[in-house]
Parts: C-alpha cells; structure tokens; sequence
C-alpha cells in the first residue's frame, strides 16, 4: 500500500498530479487508512493515464487535461469521502455515533456549567417577608 | 456528446454493474470498457468514477480487492457480487420497459436515430 506522502508509488507522476492526489486528500480528511487506500487507487489510476506519454513536456499536458477531467476538486474530495464513510461496517458507524453524542452531551454540561458560574443570583420574590406577612397577627377591631 | 448529468446519474451503476458482470477490472481499466464498449458515447467523468464504485461497494452490489497484474503494480480490482447481479438484472428489466415505452412515445424514433 502507498504511504500517504506518495512517495513510494508517484514517483513517476508528474509534480502537478502529485499536488492534485494531496490537496484531494488533505480536503477529504476521515480516517488515515482510507486516504491511503484512495491515495493508492488514484496513483494507480494517474499512472495508467500515462503509460503511453513518452516525454515530459507530453506528461504535462497530460496531467492537466486530467486535473481538467477530474473536475471540482473540492467536490470531488467531498464525494470520495462520502461514499467511503457509506463503505464502513455498522459497528464502525455506531462507535462514531456514540462519541458525537457523548461530545454533544459534554459540550451541553459546559455551556451549562459556564451558565451556571457565571450568572448572579436574582431575587425576585422575597419568600421571608411573605412568610414574615403570612404569620404577623391580625387585631380583631 | 455530453448527457445532463441527471440522465447520466441513473445510467451510470447499470453500465458500471453491466461492465464488471463480463469479469473484474480496475478504475482506469473500467472507464477504458466503458468508452470502448459504447463506442465513445458514453464516458464516465474521472471524478464520478471512483465515487460511484465506492457507493456501489457500500450497498455491496462491487467487491473490490487489491491484487496484482501481469505487469506487477498494485490495483484494486472491482468485482461484481451477486446482490450486485441481481440489481442489474432488475434495472436491466427497469431499462427495457423504459425503452420500450419511450419508444411507443417517440414513435419508433429513439430506435432508428
């Protein structure tokens, strides 16, 4: 499998499809693993493109009709990474779930927490003097 | 010729399954049939390619495994699963009633251009 730097496998790419390969990833993010997967397909991919270019100025040329082809980058990496997390078993799904949840959760417990700390009590009804009202005798005139 | 890409968004995983039914490819072998097998008239963007493999493996109708060539590189080969035949057997069916009426209401005409 091709380490994430490309070094082992895009030797022979041109630089502008090395660029492209890592600017997709970097925008892809999701799991180490994964990215190398991608990395090594897309390598695969761009190497197969240029079997057939002989010189260097032809490889250009090449990479950017490519880059061209290839479209949006940004999108690109969107789709890459949407349809790989479809990809991941269910148990790797409910963990994720489960720590967005518990991140939520703790995020909510340290608004509260601030809220808490922060704010100055606010006496609104003065309970001792109802109660003060409440028990004072009544003279019976 | 360039298809709207919604027409081409329900076409694309037939031909893709259709494809990769005749035997396991690669990406770059896989966008080579395609062109070749519909005579240049349809050609998958690069971009949606590896997507759309990497949605069909989620629903596991394609398999894909890395594996070796006769030229010794690493590629990952897709392979068709046999959820994957029965969907293009389904949508082939799908595909053909929608011929079929498109047709009656062309007049014949989407045959013969």
């Amino acid at each position: 499998m091709a380490k994430e730097n490309g070094k082992s496998d895009s030797q022979n790419l041109p630089a502008s499809i090395v660029e492209f390969i890592r600017r997709i990833l970097k925008k892809m993010g999701y799991r180490r693993k994964v990215r190398q997967d991608v990395q090594a397909e897309l390598t695969a991919h761009f190497e197969d493109e240029f079997k057939d270019c002989k010189t260097d100025e032809e490889k250009e040329q090449k990479a950017q009709q490519l880059i061209t082809d290839f479209g949006d980058l940004k999108l690109l990496a969107i789709l890459l990474r949407r349809a790989k997390k479809r990809c991941r078993p269910l148990w790797r799904t409910v963990v994720a779930r489960t720590f967005q949840v518990i991140g939520v959760l703790i995020l909510c417990f340290i608004i509260y927490v601030i809220w808490f700390v922060s704010g100055k009590p606010l006496i609104t009804t003065n309970y001792v003097a109802e109660l003060n009202q409440m028990v004072r005798p009544v003279a019976d005139d | 010729m360039k298809f709207e890409s919604q027409l081409l968004k329900g076409i694309a995983p037939v031909v893709v399954l259709e494809i990769l039914s005749r035997g396991p490819m690669y990406g770059y072998e896989l966008s080579q049939a395609i062109e070749q097998r519909s005579g240049d008239i349809l050609t998958l963007g690069k971009g949606t390619l590896y997507p759309l493999l990497y949605n069909l493996e989620a629903k596991k109708l394609v398999k894909g495994r890395w594996e070796k060539n006769q030229s010794s590189r690493k590629r990952r080969y897709y392979s068709i699963t046999s959820k994957g035949k029965g969907q293009l057997a389904k949508q082939k069916a799908q595909l053909r009633e929608l011929t079929a009426g498109l047709n009656l209401v062309f007049g014949g005409a989407l045959s013969t251009a």
